[in-house]
């Protein structure tokens, strides 16, 4: 079955303090905005000691509804900034969404236009 | 006798045919993001729509508007409502939630879903989906 989502919910672990990279690098390919999450992570003692890395404990999970089309970017472009190899040490993930409501669907340039708001929902 | 005299044949045994699950309800996982301090009525609010398992979580917002930030007038504090919902009533739920988020007061917000693959148990299952 290969249903197509029209959003994507997009999942960034990372140490504490590196949410607003996060942000940034997300807000950089068209995402508007996110939620922060604080969370507490979990290691495997030994695996740390035998690979040589340090996972610190706390962290900020940053959660992103984007339009799918960007998913993908913003992924890589997630990977390149906060990646495991960096001071962030984060990993991202990305859930479909099938249906979103919310979510502001039209760019308002007139004031006095009401905000428009839709219910997406997946293409069958 | 002998070894094969004694070998008694069966008939395979009749297979009873599945039965057609009609009754089995999808389940999807509706994640809402609202003010923190609309969390609890709205945790009340879709609980109404017979999801029985529901958790909240603290969180905060990043979209922001300048001004505000820089006059300290932002209110960021976000609560993240994860509930567990049948499919078939998800479109009830978003016309019920779309119509909150526009007239309720500072209660504005967004709200997803995610489809559920699979869950363990089939008393978890009719838990879940409020199958009595």
């Amino acid at each position: 079955m290969d249903k197509k989502f029209t959003h994507e919910a997009i999942f960034c672990i990372v140490n504490s303090g590196y949410s607003e990279a996060v942000m940034d690098t997300a807000k950089k390919f068209g995402a508007a905005g996110g939620t922060v999450i604080n969370a507490r992570g979990t290691a495997n003692k030994d695996a740390e000691s035998f690979f040589g890395i340090s996972i610190q404990p706390e962290k900020e999970i940053v959660m992103i509804v984007v339009a799918a089309a960007l998913k993908d970017k913003i992924l890589g472009a997630l990977y390149d900034e906060v990646g495991l190899n960096s001071a962030g040490q984060g990993i991202a993930f990305s859930l479909p969404v099938d249906g979103t409501v919310g979510l502001h669907s039209v760019q308002v340039t007139d004031k006095k236009a009401p905000v428009q708001t839709s219910i997406f929902k997946a293409e069958q | 006798m002998s070894e094969q005299e004694w070998t008694v044949k069966r008939k395979p045994r009749a297979r009873k045919p599945k039965s057609p699950r009609s009754d089995f309800k999808k389940l999807k996982l509706l994640v809402t993001v609202v003010p923190r301090t609309k969390t609890e009525f709205y945790t009340d609010f879709i609980a109404g729509f017979e999801a029985n398992f529901q958790t909240s979580l603290l969180g905060q917002g990043t979209a922001r508007s300048n001004t505000l930030h820089l006059l300290g007038l932002e209110d960021s504090d976000r609560g993240v409502i994860f509930s567990i919902v049948r499919e078939e009533k998800c479109a009830e739920i978003f016309q019920a939630l779309e119509s909150k988020f526009q007239t309720l007061r500072g209660g504005k917000g967004i709200s997803f879903t995610i489809p559920l693959s699979s869950v363990i148990g089939a008393q978890i299952y009719r838990f879940l989906s409020n199958s009595k």
